[in-house]
């Protein structure tokens, strides 16, 4: 590195990264795995033979996936003050970005689900599984094959999109990034080390999207 | 609701100012599908090249934005802009991050269109004597556009929906309107919402309209 970029981004600084990288991943896990709950509960009501379940569902896929992130972000941040809850900022950003990834994984659930034909139902019903054991022990597993390639793609997505969260001065990586900027200047620098970190995070498992996509393939 | 009382009044007295907003955030994301039209493909034929030192450089330049924040890379453009010494309005910054970010996503999905057309097409052509630019003019890109359509159009939903983040970069867009609704009315929640309304209205009136116009004059050959 230059010797005018190391007088003014100094040891310190290079730790305040690795938090917000901390933070970032923080973010994500909590979102997704909090979103990948709310996710089946949905995606098993859009698959519904019910209307008064699938229609709700549906709804709540529809306006979560038209509408932008950002706003969701402030909605959640100001709503949750209304409904009397002082929380934490990281709350507010897990609890937007659970929301948020619940709607596009419910999608990517049904998807699994409808694609087991019902030959398999009637197998299960054929050895008296109920509804509930024929979704753990025979659709699931199989299921399993089809929601895990775009599931890691939803997982990369969710690492870009935390990013978001900046706005709300949660601090993570994006965060950090300006506030070295604002005390350096140094955008370019500091803007390039923020993206290599999240490129990081993110290529290794695009190749895993892809290497998972070829050998789970289901075949036929 | 802990005894909190809604008020949408103030804030649909504000719905000018909030239309407005949209109208920049129509204008922005139509510049940006155009823009990315033409990165994408030149972007698409370079990955698609034979020369190592085209192609190359063309899949870092995909890998490395599908890899990494919109957001980052508009603070990345704008305040480099700055750092460097050009002086560029906001919008222009805004718009050529857009531009930088869905140029890739683009490329990806000319590409897709270009390698769905059947190797007997561009035979056939070669064979009629036409020159490659001739070639992509009038075989490829024609058949190309079929494929393409699609999901440009969802890409085009999705510029929408991300072009809220150059509010953060303070152009006075759907979501920077809201913004400053929500400081002057005092009622952050009910602009937000009316705010994530509008952008829902859009983008389903949108859609629908595109789907309409790609069943009569862009359906895929079967």
């Amino acid at each position: 590195m230059p010797q005018y970029v190391q007088d003014r981004l100094n040891i310190y600084d290079a730790l305040l990264l690795l938090q917000g990288l901390g933070n970032t991943v923080l973010l994500c896990v909590a979102g997704l795995g909090l979103g990948l709950v709310i996710a089946l509960f949905v995606g098993l009501a859009r698959a519904s033979r019910f209307r008064w379940l699938s229609w709700p569902a549906a709804f709540y896929i529809e306006v979560i996936r038209d509408s932008p992130l950002l706003m969701q972000l402030y909605l959640v941040f100001f709503a949750l003050p209304l409904m009397g809850l002082q929380v934490p900022i990281l709350v507010a950003g897990v609890a937007t970005l659970m929301v948020n990834s619940s709607a596009f994984m419910a999608e990517i659930v049904r998807a699994g689900i409808q694609a087991i034909g019902k030959d398999q139902w009637d197998a299960a019903r054929a050895l008296g599984m109920g509804y509930l054991q024929s979704m753990r022990y025979i659709v699931m597993p199989q299921a399993a094959r089809v929601i895990i390639p775009p599931g890691v793609g939803l997982l990369i997505g969710l690492i870009k999109d935390s990013s978001v969260v900046s706005v709300i001065s949660y601090i993570e990586l994006t965060r950090v990034g300006q506030i070295l900027t604002e005390k350096t200047f140094l955008s370019f620098q500091v803007f390039g080390i923020v993206a290599a970190l999240y490129f990081v995070l993110c290529y290794p498992l695009s190749r895993l999207a892809v290497s998972a996509e070829r050998r789970l393939k289901v075949s036929g | 609701m802990h005894g909190y009382v809604f008020q949408f009044r103030e804030v649909f007295q504000e719905l000018p100012m909030l239309l407005d907003g949209a109208l920049t955030t129509l204008h922005i994301s139509i510049l940006t599908l155009l823009f990315s039209l033409i990165v994408g493909t030149v972007g698409a034929l370079c990955r698609m090249s034979r020369l190592r030192w085209i192609r190359v450089p063309a899949t870092w330049y995909v890998e490395v934005i599908r890899n990494t924040p919109l957001l980052v890379q508009l603070f990345f453009i704008y305040f480099g802009f700055s750092q460097i010494n050009i002086d560029v309005t906001n919008y222009t910054a805004g718009l050529a991050g857009l531009v930088l970010n869905n140029g890739a996503y683009l490329t990806e999905i000319v590409r897709a269109g270009i390698q769905a057309i059947h190797k007997g097409q561009f035979e056939a052509g070669y064979s009629l004597g036409l020159s490659f630019p001739q070639l992509m003019r009038h075989v490829v890109f024609p058949q190309a556009f079929r494929v393409v359509y699609p999901p440009m159009c969802n890409q085009l939903i999705g510029i929408i929906l991300w072009s809220s983040l150059v509010s953060t970069i303070s152009v006075q867009d759907l979501a920077l309107r809201g913004k400053e609704v929500a400081s002057t009315t005092f009622r952050s929640f009910e602009t937000y919402a009316l705010v994530t309304l509008i952008y829902v209205v859009m983008t389903l009136t949108i859609s629908g309209a595109l789907k309409l116009i790609g069943l009569r004059w862009f359906r895929r050959p079967a």
